[in-house]
């Protein structure tokens, strides 16, 4: 199903099947847009993509809560009135079709905000995408990805994990930390790196021992 | 953190530590996709639909709207002067009384022989009342409501009262008695101004004037002037000097000769006061019916 509304909303047809009516386009007047999915498709398409989106535009460096949010839906909008989006079954390429909006949405979102202190190029989200996509990813869901994580936060000593409940548990940022634990900021900082490559480490053997 | 490894690794940390798990944001977008539907039209069509609109108002208030009332009467009178009972119109009546209805918010029983003049216009209700009785009975909140007589107004915004214009003999006389049964009226005369509250009485008269009016007939020591304005003419008489008839007093001899070479129909300007009775201090014919 799909619908055509004009901005008068005088305009507004809905038709039977998926995505073969473009030729409808010169029909509607300038401006109209046409949307190729109904109330019940684009619900289903966020409720089974979303949570993927908002890990994904935060991993891509989205600061704060509500821009992530507000990226997240205009990903969906941007689904929503594009033709070329694939169809259900597909999940796999619907998503990395809707991560494809996010990254375009991003960029555009960092290149306004040029006081931002993010710093965002279309390489570099594209070698982000590559490692969401092969190391993460890996052909699924991602879900194997968190275990084998879960799994290695259990191997940190004590201090490790005091670093980590400080910092993500606790939300504590680096200067709180530095006062609490006695260290410079930069300490905590590089102390912090280490942990996270120690888990990234961890994880990547985890997985290749699984995978085997 | 370039390192987009190091990234995914905090990114799952703040899941899996934190609370940075992903809210329900379907309905927000479904809000945004499909927005409930405003009616748009464009700036002339609203223009017109407005114009259309106020048009059918506009009649359905003519249609609507209550009329006011015009003047009506009932009882027994007689019409003096004009077609059928309405502003202009003069009614007397003989030996029944007859009731006026003016305006919705003023009644008034015009008693037997009785001469008004309905006066006024929508919310101002007036009459004029030329010789006897009117008791008036005036609703609050509407209007005003007067009730003028050759010797002065009353002037009512509620309250029920009665105007007597008083007569001797068949002549009416430029006195009144105003009594008030009900709430308060205003009595302007040409003398004063007093608010009279239920209750009171009041007898106002003029003490003098000038009319400006025609002759309608005379006597050897008397004229009768309709003056302009008046429903009915008046008597006067010339002034008393010299005390009583037997000590050689009798009517001003000057006034009498004076009287004497006016002819009925002439129009004059008569100057009077009141001593008993009106009586003529001065007259001069404005055009006599002679050189007509």
């Amino acid at each position: 199903m799909f619908s055509i509304s004009d901005p008068s909303g005088f305009i507004v047809v809905h038709a039977p099947t998926c995505r073969q009516f473009n030729f409808l386009a010169p029909f509607v007047g300038p401006g109209a847009t046409i949307n190729y999915m109904t109330r019940e498709d684009l619900a289903a398409l966020v409720r089974s993509q979303q949570a993927e989106l908002f890990r994904y535009i935060r991993y891509l460096g989205a600061m704060g809560h509500a821009v992530v949010e507000d990226l997240v839906q205009e990903t969906f909008l941007a689904a929503y009135r594009s033709p070329n989006l694939p169809p259900a079954h597909d999940f796999r390429r619907q998503s990395a079709y809707l991560r494809g909006i996010a990254r375009n949405l991003f960029l555009a979102h960092c290149r306004q905000l040029r006081a931002s202190p993010i710093r965002a190029d279309s390489e570099a989200l594209e070698r982000a995408e590559a490692v969401w996509r092969d190391e993460f990813l890996r052909d699924g869901d991602g879900f194997d990805y968190v275990e084998a994580l879960r799994h290695c936060l259990t191997r940190l000593d004590d201090r490790q994990r005091r670093f980590l409940e400080l910092r993500y548990r606790e939300g504590k940022s680096r200067s709180e930390m530095a006062q609490l634990l006695a260290m410079t900021e930069d300490g905590i900082k590089s102390a912090l790196q280490r942990i996270r490559q120690l888990l990234g480490e961890c994880v990547q053997r985890r997985l290749a021992v699984e995978q085997v | 953190m370039d390192d987009p490894r190091n990234r995914l690794i905090d990114t799952l940390l703040e899941e899996e530590l934190g609370d940075a798990a992903p809210p329900d944001l379907a309905d927000r977008v479904l809000a945004r996709a499909f927005p409930a539907k405003r009616w748009r039209l464009p700036l002339p069509w609203l223009v017109a639909a407005a114009a259309a609109l106020l048009a059918v108002l506009g009649v359905a208030q003519l249609w609507l709207w209550p009329h006011y009332p015009e003047p009506s009467a009932t009882g027994s009178y007689e019409l003096v002067a004009g077609d059928a009972v309405g502003r202009g119109a003069i009614l007397r009546t003989t030996d029944q009384p007859a009731e006026l209805a003016l305006g919705g918010y003023g009644q008034v029983e015009i008693r037997p022989g009785s001469i008004v003049r309905i006066d006024g216009q929508p919310f101002a209700e007036a009459i004029y009342l030329e010789a006897g009785e009117v008791i008036c009975d005036v609703g609050t909140g509407v209007g005003s409501f007067a009730v003028n007589s050759p010797a002065g107004s009353v002037q009512v915004t509620g309250t029920r009262f009665t105007v007597q214009v008083l007569h001797k003999g068949e002549q009416p006389m430029r006195s009144m008695i105003v009594r008030v049964l009900m709430g308060a009226v205003v009595l302007v005369t040409a003398e004063t101004t007093i608010q009279l509250v239920a209750g009171q009485e009041k007898k106002a008269e003029e003490k003098g004037g000038t009319v400006v009016g025609v002759v309608t007939a005379k006597g050897d020591n008397f004229l009768e002037v309709k003056g302009d304005g008046e429903l009915k003419a008046r008597r006067y008489v010339p002034e008393w000097v010299g005390g009583a008839p037997a000590q050689g007093g009798g009517f001003n001899k000057e006034m009498v000769k004076t009287i004497g070479k006016i002819t009925v129909g002439s129009r004059v300007r008569l100057e009077w006061k009141f001593e008993e009775r009106p009586r003529v201090v001065k007259v001069e014919v404005i055009k006599s019916e002679d050189k007509k």
